[in-house]
């Protein structure tokens, strides 16, 4: 892993035949605790593309959360632009980003927050309905995502019968059932032992791979970093390297994008 | 769409057990205390519901039956002059003190009710059996409720006295209490010599039966007031039921008093309810959250609870009934004094579902907890 001074920063661009589906253009986020402002990202700014698992390291309080919270639409930023799938998030009202998130987006979570008195069949199901589908569609689909993360034999338990990393499976394909572009993990594996959380990740980098979605995940999990397409390294609310994993030397990759 | 709010209260029935006992016991108090009302409050009318006459004739303006003052004999005459009157017969009203007999201690103050002895008497001919109004032919002999026997420290053919004079109690019936005294029932001759020098040359009022399939409307339409007559007023039964029952329930305060109590009991049942609904909402805030960053909206998210708080409304509802129904059953077979019409029962039951509802919307305040950005660590 190198890191890479402010002078290189300015000059690096990203070198993709594909556009990227999530931006960051020097973005600021601050929060206030009492009397006192904690500024999390300075000026940081981030192109994530398709078809790749990202993924977003580095100490805690560094700003990774933030990172993906104002990616995912789900916090704004103070300053800066942040574009998903080309739009630009702050220009939405709360309503549009419900609208978008609910078309576009998937989330997993540290904690599993499934509904315990539904299955997991019936937990897949319950994003499909807002999306207007019928019951009968909803539960074949349901099946088939469940299916594709391994828990289709397992599709009529409550979560009060699934160990921690079925719970996370299930809790994937309630994520994916959208078919979402923009899919967002944050440290899918911490509560995981070592087989889960491999068979998590794994399941992440497929879902990038086989459906072209964008994963942009957390973690600061070890297993993570190596199976993921993408690393941006983050210190004190900036990206301080952008590297690929597969470039056993662990050089700065040459679409490092940062400032 | 899967129905999340259902699953939930199935599943997790025990949580929200206190949001239905909640509107429950809301429900019962709402029921019980209308039902107390309407049977304290049906007794002031009693004389007339409980009388198949269809008009009153009794002094301009008597707010309640029981404040009636002497009409003249004539008025009689003015009901018999109308063609539509087939019957008529007069009503004595009399205060007295009763003083329970061989005893020197407190009285008793008593309503005297002296009515017509022959079978064919309209007054309390709702209450009283076949041959039992042709007894009260008996010097003396009167007939009170079976609950104020013990308040009257006299068994059913025991003596008492009455204003002075000596009676003896023929029978007691269920159905007769008063509101603030004690119901005698006797005949014209013995209420107007309880009454003594302060009988009145005609009586309180003078009540007539109106012929089959006549509005008893137009015929007090017609009896307007007269002074070739003396003084009179004439109402339906039912208006003149009705009046009586709005006096006591609006014109002394109790109706205020009952309100008061009746918002009492719903503010706390909503309280109660809303806390209880909120804590079930909050404790699943975090997977709210997930739905909400899944794209579900706060309006959506805000439906699932309201749909809760309906179930939980009609569970509660459904108890109270069952426990209202009960508990009326029981107080009625005690001589508690109470009434329920379908009127009330909807009016609570709508009650109920409002609070139901209002509970909902305040439990909705846990969603907002909701937030999926603190979800990410």
């Amino acid at each position: 892993m190198s890191f890479i001074t402010p002078s290189q920063r300015a000059q690096t661009t990203p070198k993709r035949a594909v556009a990227p589906t999530l931006e960051a253009r020097r973005v600021n986020k601050s929060f206030v605790t009492g009397v006192v402002r904690a500024q999390v990202l300075h000026g940081l700014s981030a192109s994530i593309y398709p078809g790749e698992l990202t993924l977003i390291s580095g100490p805690s309080g560094c700003g990774k959360s933030t990172l993906l919270s104002l990616l995912s639409g789900l916090q704004a930023p103070d300053t800066g632009e942040v574009r998903a799938l080309g739009e630009d998030l702050a220009k939405m009202d709360k309503r549009a980003l419900e609208r978008f998130r609910l078309l576009h987006t998937g989330f997993v979570f540290q904690g599993f927050n499934l509904f315990p008195a539904l299955t997991a069949r019936e937990q897949v199901q319950l994003p499909l309905g807002y999306l207007g589908m019928d019951n009968r569609k909803s539960a074949a689909r349901a099946l088939q995502v469940l299916d594709e993360v391994g828990m289709a034999h397992r599709a009529d338990l409550r979560p009060a019968q699934l160990s921690g990393g079925e719970k996370q499976r299930v809790a994937i394909a309630r994520a994916l059932a959208k078919e979402p572009q923009l899919l967002f993990a944050d440290e899918p594996t911490s509560a995981l032992d070592a087989e889960n959380g491999q068979r998590v990740i794994d399941i992440l980098h497929r879902i990038a791979r086989s459906h072209g979605t964008t994963v942009l995940c957390v973690s600061h999990d070890p297993r993570a970093v190596r199976h993921a397409d993408r690393v941006l390294s983050m210190e004190d609310g900036l990206i301080c390297n952008d590297w690929q994993p597969a470039d056993t030397l662990g050089r700065a990759a040459s679409g490092a994008h940062v400032s | 769409m899967i129905a999340l709010a259902r699953k939930t209260l199935v599943y997790e029935w025990r949580r929200f057990l206190p949001a239905v006992f909640a509107l429950g016991f809301s429900g019962v108090l709402l029921t019980v205390q209308a039902a107390l009302v309407l049977g304290i409050f049906d007794s002031a009318a009693l004389y007339v519901s409980e009388s198949s006459a269809d008009v009153w004739a009794g002094y301009p303006g008597t707010q309640s039956v029981s404040f009636g003052r002497a009409v003249s004999p004539d008025v009689e005459m003015r009901l018999r002059m109308d063609p539509d009157v087939t019957d008529v017969e007069p009503y004595q009203w009399v205060e007295s003190d009763w003083h329970t007999a061989g005893t020197t201690g407190g009285t008793v103050g008593v309503y005297v009710s002296g009515i017509r002895t022959q079978a064919e008497g309209m007054l309390f001919s709702e209450l009283l059996p076949s041959g039992l109004r042709q007894r009260l032919d008996e010097p003396g002999a009167v007939i009170v409720d079976r609950a104020d026997l013990d308040q009257l420290g006299v068994v059913i053919g025991g003596r008492g006295d009455i204003g002075g004079h000596q009676v003896r109690v023929i029978d007691a019936l269920p159905g007769l209490r008063a509101l603030g005294g004690v119901n005698v029932l006797a005949s014209l001759d013995t209420a107007r010599r309880i009454a003594g020098a302060d009988a009145p040359r005609g009586a309180t009022y003078y009540v007539g039966k109106v012929r089959d399939g006549v509005d008893p409307a137009t015929v007090r339409a017609r009896l307007k007031p007269d002074r070739a007559f003396g003084p009179f007023q004439v109402w339906t039964a039912p208006e003149f039921a009705r009046q009586s029952q709005h006096y006591w329930l609006f014109g002394t305060g109790a109706g205020v008093a009952v309100l008061f109590m009746a918002v009492i009991v719903c503010v706390v049942g909503a309280v109660v309810t809303s806390q209880s609904l909120m804590g079930v909402v909050a404790s699943s805030s975090r997977e709210y959250a997930v739905l909400h960053a899944l794209g579900a909206s706060m309006v959506a998210l805000g439906r699932v609870v309201v749909e809760q708080a309906c179930w939980v409304g009609g569970l509660g509802l459904l108890m109270a009934g069952v426990l209202s129904a009960a508990l009326l059953s029981v107080a009625g077979s005690q001589d508690v004094p109470v009434a329920m019409n379908l009127r009330v029962s909807l009016l609570c039951a709508a009650l109920v579902a409002v609070l139901a509802l209002v509970s909902g919307l305040l439990a909705m305040r846990g969603l907002l907890r909701a937030n999926p950005a603190e979800l990410l660590r």
